[in-house]
């Protein structure tokens, strides 16, 4: 076996990096299945922890969290009729409906099967194209890395968004966060005011915790409190039945976990949409497709497959050209640059154990969801039990934790304040906060690689069309963005308005 | 706080003009034509267009155009609550130094937990004390972050 797959082995099922998975697996269960909290929320709240960590127990904690906290939002759909987190919304209508018929086990085991099969092939997909396609980065320059990035930073804020104007001024907002402190390429504090906190720019883990953490803290006080949730069913053994209902839509589960891993792999998209498609596809070619929104299983097994299949989707770009798929893997390249390891295809080459582990980590935070998944639905009712006016001051508490102890100064959690203030009002009119993260994580490699290719065309901008990759993606890149604009130059009557907390986030 | 398209674009406008203007502050780098101040008048220069589009958006929206409302997306507009999150930060801020982690996380939780439940003062003390010995003794105790003791370093970790 090769020895670097061996030594992945070795360091994943290693007792503690086991242990670390399964608390972290706990966690992401609770706050996935805690009404409003979401995935994005547990991996930030998880993330000052990990900073300590070996790259390897960290990684695999925010796999195991993430894997988890995505199930984990369909027990409240099926019991309560509200989804834990944006990812369960697109068939809460089935899950639920199914209980109201008593068949509230189906409903549940039927999410934790699906999940757990769709995880597993978001790991297949994981585990064989990243060190294909790291193979193909190997020979990019710093012209393909620039249009790379910004393509993707293009798709985040277009694509995923309500308004993609407003998604590209969230985009601008992140990349103008990074250019804040010292330049990288001349030396020339920026934007630093004196402060000499600042110099060293704005830490991305205070910015990320007061963006989706601090922001959800505010947006709960200031909104309405649900009346106390409690389940009244009883839920009996949620696999009995199981292996006749995969038997019977394992087309649409192999569909939805294609989708969804698609989507993952797309820049921008997350789990949430990956449903959202995949039960609209599902809905079309079903041959009881007015059954749909009524309890029925078929919708759940493809979209409950395809939202945690986009799990193991969107580490491909993350860790094979250091892209960010969605919101928590911009969280994961961020904790790799923090541990002084650059994302992209040298990771492949100098440390492929690390990514081997990754893959690992995948299969066994999935194997983890069956019994851990079972555990979370037998003991739901007394997780509800916890009211929200205590869990969240206790939130805020860790959030303020974990903002001091990255850098060890207050400054970090006057940083998570401002933004968290700034990220609420964003949101409440209308702006995504995700695009805003990807550009912090992603800014200075885009300046970086940009200022560089400057320097070697001395300012000949068709330089960066030569290269035959660099010139595709930059076509694709410039085309997106006419045609947004023309888009919105066309369109006469406004558009309507959306729901800032419905499809304005590609968050979790 | 909910910001009507046409004064998002105005207000991006005006950050534009604040980044631009600042960057007019940065020296020229001796030998290259392009200095620290070309990738932020990149960013400013979007920002105009994007504020642009936002103002045009904004112009033919009576009720969503140039307006700022203190109501809440989701409804419920608890303005003072939300008060409350932020003056816990800041309270945090300022006094983790002097009394120490465990003693402003217990009064700043405290708080907190006794405004928004309206409990029983006792338990919300005991939830508090108990949730900042926890974290003090994980992040102190066993990642070792120098979270401030503040002048009771009474704490066996």
């Amino acid at each position: 076996m090769d020895s670097a797959v061996w030594t992945a082995l070795t360091l994943v099922f290693d007792p503690y990096v086991l242990t670390v998975m399964a608390v972290a697996g706990a966690f992401g269960l609770f706050v996935g299945a805690m009404p409003g909290l979401t995935a994005t929320l547990a991996t930030a709240l998880l993330v000052p922890v990990t900073f300590f960590m070996e790259p390897v127990p960290a990684l695999a904690a925010i796999v195991a969290t993430t894997a988890m906290a995505i199930f984990a939002g369909d027990i409240p759909g099926a019991l309560v009729r509200i989804p834990g987190t944006p990812a369960s919304a697109a068939y809460v209508d089935d899950s639920y409906g199914l209980t109201r018929k008593g068949k509230a086990e189906v409903a549940l085991g039927t999410s934790i099967t699906s999940a757990v099969i769709g995880g597993l092939f978001g790991a297949v997909v994981l585990a064989f194209t990243a060190p294909v396609l790291a193979e193909v980065a190997l020979g990019f320059s710093s012209f393909e890395y620039f249009w790379l990035a910004t393509f993707g930073l293009t798709c985040a804020a277009f694509i995923s968004t309500g308004s993609p104007v407003k998604g590209m001024v969230s985009l601008l907002f992140g990349l103008f966060i990074a250019t804040i402190g010292i330049d990288i390429m001349a030396g020339q504090p920026r934007f630093v005011f004196g402060s000499t906190e600042l110099m060293g720019g704005v830490s991305f883990i205070p910015a990320m915790i007061g963006m989706f953490a601090v922001s959800e803290v505010l947006r709960w006080a200031i909104g309405p409190r649900n009346a106390d949730l409690h389940v009244r069913q009883k839920v009996g053994n949620v696999f009995r039945g199981q292996a006749a209902i995969l038997r019977r839509y394992k087309l649409g589960l192999a569909r939805g976990s294609v989708i969804g891993t698609a989507i993952g792999i797309l820049p921008g998209a997350g789990a949430d949409i990956a449903a959202w498609i995949t039960y609209a596809v599902s809905k079309r070619f079903s041959r009881e497709p007015e059954k749909f929104g009524t309890g029925h299983v078929e919708g759940l097994v493809d979209a409950g497959s395809a939202n945690n299949a986009s799990l193991g989707g969107a580490w491909v770009p993350a860790l094979v050209f250091g892209i960010p798929g969605d919101s928590i893997t911009a969280i994961v390249i961020g904790v790799l640059y923090m541990k002084g390891m650059n994302p992209g295809p040298m990771v492949m080459i100098n440390e492929p154990q690390l990514l081997y582990a990754v893959f690992i980590s995948f299969f066994v935070a999935n194997l983890l969801l069956l019994p851990l998944g079972y555990l979370a639905v037998r003991f739901y009712g007394r997780m509800l039990d916890v009211p929200r006016e205590i869990l969240m001051p206790l939130i805020l508490l860790l959030c303020m934790v974990g903002a001091f102890a990255i850098n060890n100064t207050l400054f970090g959690v006057g940083i998570m304040l401002v933004l968290g203030v700034i990220a609420f009002v964003m949101e409440e009119s209308g702006f995504p906060v995700a695009p805003a993260i990807l550009g912090i994580v992603l800014g200075s490699m885009i300046e970086q690689n940009f200022m560089q290719s400057m320097i070697k065309a001395d300012g000949d901008l068709l330089a960066f069309f030569e290269r035959p990759i660099s010139a595709v993606l930059g076509v694709l890149t410039l085309l997106t963005w006419a045609f947004v604009l023309f888009e919105n130059l066309r369109r006469r009557k406004p558009r309507e308005p959306v729901a800032p907390r419905a499809s304005t986030t590609p968050e979790e | 706080m909910r910001l009507g398209d046409g004064t998002s674009g105005v207000v991006v406008i005006a950050g534009a003009a604040a980044i631009a203007a600042a960057a007019t502050t940065f020296p020229d780098t001796h030998g290259q034509a392009y200095g620290p101040d070309l990738f932020p008048n990149i960013i400013a220069a979007g920002f105009v267009l994007a504020g642009l589009l936002l103002i045009k958006e904004g112009w033919p929206q009576p009720d969503r155009g140039f307006t700022v409302s203190l109501e809440v997306a989701a409804g419920g507009g608890r303005p003072l609550d939300a008060l409350v999150v932020i003056a816990a930060i800041v309270l945090f801020m300022v006094l983790t130094g002097p009394l120490g982690f465990v003693l402003t996380a217990t009064l700043v939780t405290t708080a907190t937990i006794a405004w928004f439940r309206r409990c029983h003062l006792l338990s919300a003390v005991l939830v508090s004390l108990v949730a900042a010995l926890f974290i003090d003794y994980a992040f102190r105790g066993w990642l070792l972050v120098p979270l401030p003791q503040g002048p009771f370093d009474v704490l066996p970790w």
